[in-house]
């Protein structure tokens, strides 16, 4: 990304959201300020630990103005920690923001840290940026409502638990007062019982009536005279305010402690999701690694159906579902196709809990990097909501996936301009061999063809029938190399799309020998037939054609009256054709490179043994894509084998 | 007996002029169209022994051509493509051509094609369409029985096999699709059939070559089909 340029150009508004009905409001004036500098805008949320506390109505009205605030184009944001100013001095610096627009009375109830307003706090940790306060007349003041969502059983345990420390510590007590310890350790046994309490139980109310329970407790059970709530020490009335203060203090500070505690293993599960993600992504090299990558995160990380529509080019691809184990709910395409298409073309968010398409079952995000969309993720709702924490996991779990499929695809386009650099690079020179040596042939055709016309019948029968020979000859071997050609050519436009058929072997063997026809004339060729019909799956035409020019080459080189055996093996998993001249045999240090292209073994060619040293390196290109392989080794006791190894093929029957 | 009369469909003048040089010096008369227009003219009007046709002409395509020929007449259709590819050929045998030559060609093929073509038509001459029995060589079928037999010997074949000879012995001289072929006998053309066609027929060719000397009977046409070849006696 390069937003680097004139500070004018790149303004980028953050704007602070909040459950609060003022807060709309703001994130208005907050786009108005976006579009008046021309700039960006996000939308950030700090989640604290009073959002547990939060009420039904304050949740969803925190959505709405998170949709309201992603309508009027933010890009949506939620960072998890204690103190808000902090947290979005940390967001503007690391995002580069350059301006903040916030509401005046835009903070959560924290008990301990009212002292100084938000934006004076903000004010101090981020003394650079520029500020927007919107004063918040005659709404109401938001203050986080407790809400008691424990259950019946929770209650119970809790008091269960209140119960069992408060036993313990009286027993201790007693023990202490039998063993004639002074008061003080035994209220050090009730401030120790307090702690447990307030550590073990789930709200505060438990610590605070706990408190009060033991100071009672002591009392009745522990000052003279014992039993009854009358103390006679002049300082017990002050033992016992202390001991209520240390209580109240003492459970504070443990309920903190113990949101703290969830608060920061929230957010280091969220930085190990995607530290998790980035990790798996790294490994995932296709498009299908990755979306599998984000269905296993996410459907780990919020144990909710998936759906993913890969974009296959400019529009969606088929969905590819990942549905939760205890997820039986039918997924209604039809309806859910509106919200897919919406999140594909506009590239934002849509479906359950935003304002486009709310009746859907599922959350979408798009899966976007910058303007290429690479498809659209889906999150079952089914009519509970993600809160704030979740969605910001999601939205990077997505973000992390976009990334990597842009890099895959950009991987993959480098790879193929590199192919088809090699390919032009190939094509060149072919051309360039083409061209050389199709001069010599058709040089001589002319040759013979001019000497015949002008001065034919002043040449005597032999020297004519020479010339005629000469002809024919050199046109059939520029029809040898136009077949090779061809079957370059064919190799090159259908690499994965071959004619594959099941062959018998031997056809096609036949079909070769009966194309050589009479240039086979003069050589015994010896073909043996195996008893078993041998298939294998073949492009019938390319091998005919790689079978030609073994043969072709043998009686290059072998000499005239010489055998040519051709026979087949059968292995376990193979199909094994041999062709076996008697020439000369092929030097072992050229052996290795006689299947390279334009390769001619160090003769030299042109003029009396015409090639281009193209038909072995097509033999081997085509045997390649047969997943086969072609080898050439010494004939014993003179000449070269060459060994076509094909994968076989079984065949069903139809009777 | 008559010379033959060949028609020859090609829009190439040289190599026109070359078969029909070869054709000339070789006991037969020929015919010359350029085009399909006056291809189908000439048909129509001269009603040629055989037909040499191009398949690309500048006009219509040769396919075309082959299709309106069989509209009317049963007039063997060789034809010669320029195309490496199979694909045309296969069009065109589909469409009702008989046999086919690719360019470049040699002489020898042409003429030997052509008396493939010939004998067949002369056996098709003297023989009434529905017939009982078929011969061909030592091979013999009895249609009514279902049986067929080498050198009086019955071969043994499955019902499979006996299809297949059948199918091969009625077009007998003509190249036969491999999609023909199994339509015929398994009534689709599915890769599968392919693949089955390829055993029965190998199967089928060694027990009709084993049990005679070095004799062809069917040639196979890689990526394009089989045929049944008419044995000199």
């Amino acid at each position: 990304m390069s937003r680097k340029t004139a500070a004018h150009d790149d303004a980028h508004i953050l704007v602070c959201l909040s459950p609060s009905t003022s807060n709309a409001r703001v994130i208005h004036t907050a786009a108005r300020i976006a579009e008046a500098f021309q700039g960006t805008l996000s939308a950030l949320f700090v989640e604290t630990p009073a959002y547990s506390l939060l009420s039904d109505d304050d949740k969803k009205r925190l959505r709405s103005n998170m949709n309201l605030a992603e309508k009027l184009g933010a890009k949506l944001d939620t960072v998890i920690g204690d103190d808000v100013a902090y947290q979005i001095a940390e967001y503007a610096r690391l995002s580069g923001i350059s301006c903040v627009v916030i509401g005046q009375t835009n903070t959560v109830g924290g008990l301990l840290r009212k002292k100084r307003s938000l934006t004076d706090r903000l004010v101090a940790y981020a003394p650079d940026l520029d500020y927007f306060i919107i004063p918040d007349h005659g709404t109401k003041v938001y203050v986080a409502k407790k809400t008691p969502e424990a259950s019946r059983n929770h209650i119970l345990l809790d008091c269960g638990i209140s119960l069992g420390a408060l036993g313990v510590c009286t027993l201790i007590g007693f023990l202490f007062s039998h063993l004639g310890f002074t008061d003080a350790n035994i209220i050090m046994v009730y401030l120790l019982g307090l702690l447990a309490v307030s550590i073990g139980t789930s709200h505060r109310a438990f610590s605070l009536i706990w408190a009060v329970v033991s100071v009672l407790t002591f009392d009745l059970l522990f000052t003279t005279p014992r039993f009854t709530f009358y103390a006679y020490g002049t300082g017990y009335p002050v033992t016992f305010l202390v001991m209520t203060a240390a209580a109240f203090l003492i459970s504070t500070l443990a309920i903190r402690l113990k949101q703290n505690a969830s608060q920061s293993a929230k957010s280091a599960r969220r930085v190990s999701v995607v530290l998790e993600t980035d990790r798996q992504l790294s490994k995932a090299k296709t498009k299908e690694e990755i979306l599998s990558v984000l269905a296993d995160q996410l459907t780990q990380l919020l144990k909710r159906s998936l759906v993913i529509y890969p974009a296959d080019g400019n529009r969606l691809g088929d969905p590819i579902f990942y549905p939760a184990a205890d997820d039986t709910t039918p997924y209604r395409t039809d309806l859910e196709q509106q919200a897919v298409e919406w999140a594909f073309a506009r590239r934002k968010r849509a479906g359950a809990t935003t304002d486009m398409y709310p009746q859907s079952d599922y959350l979408y995000y798009s899966m976007r990097v910058q303007e290429h969309v690479y498809g659209v993720a889906g999150v079952a709702v089914h009519g509970s909501p993600l809160d704030a924490s979740e969605q910001s996991m999601l939205a990077s779990v997505v973000g992390e996936c976009s990334l990597a499929l842009e890099n895959a695809r950009n991987a993959k386009e480098k790879e193929e301009s590199l192919v088809l650099a090699e390919n032009e690079r190939l094509r060149a020179n072919l051309l360039r061999a083409v061209s050389h040596d199709l001069r010599t042939p058709l040089t001589s055709i002319m040759g013979s063809a001019d000497n015949l016309l002008s001065s034919g019948e002043n040449l005597d029968i032999q020297t004519r029938r020479q010339l005629y020979t000469d002809i024919y000859d050199d046109a059939q071997w520029l029809t040898g190399m136009v077949e090779n050609l061809l079957s370059a050519s064919r190799m090159e436009d259908s690499s994965l799309n071959l004619n594959m058929t099941t062959e018998l072997i031997d056809d096609m063997i036949a079909e070769a020998v009966r194309h050589m026809g009479r240039r086979l004339e003069g050589y015994t060729v010896d073909v043996k037939k195996t008893d078993e019909l041998l298939f294998v799956k073949a492009d019938a035409r390319l091998i005919v054609q790689v079978m030609i020019n073994l043969l072709d080459n043998a009686i290059k080189y072998a000499p005239a009256g010489s055998c040519i055996h051709i026979d087949t093996e059968s292995t376990k998993e193979n199909v094994q054709v041999r062709v076996a001249d008697e020439g000369p045999g092929i030097p072992d240090d050229q052996k290795e490179h006689i299947f390279e292209l334009f390769y001619t073994g160090g003769n030299p060619t042109g003029d009396s043994r015409r090639g281009l040293g193209l038909g072995l390196a097509l033999c081997q290109s085509i045997m390649k894509a047969h997943h086969g392989a072609i080898a050439a080794r010494d004939n014993l006791p003179q000449g070269t084998v060459f060994e076509l190894t094909f994968p076989k093929d079984e065949v069903n029957i139809d009777e | 007996m008559n010379k033959p009369l060949i028609l020859i469909v090609e829009d190439d003048p040289p190599i026109r002029n070359l078969i029909s040089v070869a054709l000339e010096s070789h006991d037969y008369r020929a015919l010359v169209a350029a085009n399909a227009g006056s291809a189908i003219m000439e048909a129509s009007s001269h009603n040629p022994d055989i037909m040499l046709l191009d398949l690309g002409l500048p006009d219509l395509d040769g396919v075309e051509v082959i299709r309106k020929i069989r509209s009317w007449s049963n007039m063997p259709i060789i034809v010669i493509s320029a195309r490496s590819d199979d694909s045309d050929k296969i069009e065109a045998l589909d469409a009702g051509a008989d046999d086919y030559l690719t360019k470049p060609f040699s002489v020898d093929e042409l003429l030997a094609r052509l008396r493939v073509t010939l004998r067949r038509l002369n056996q098709a001459q003297n023989e009434s369409p529905e017939t009982a029995v078929f011969v061909n060589g030592p091979l013999r079928i009895d249609y009514a029985a279902g049986c067929a037999y080498m050198r009086e010997e019955e071969l043994h074949l499955t019902p499979i096999e006996y299809k297949l000879l059948c199918v091969l012995a009625r077009n007998c001289g003509k190249v036969l699709t491999h999609k023909y072929i199994t339509q015929q006998v398994w009534g689709t053309a599915w890769e599968t059939n392919v693949a089955s066609l390829r055993v029965f027929m190998a199967t089928l060719r060694k027990k009709l070559e084993s049990s005679s000397d070095t004799q062809v009977y069917i040639q196979t046409h890689v990526g394009i089909g089989y045929r049944m070849m008419k044995v000199s006696e």
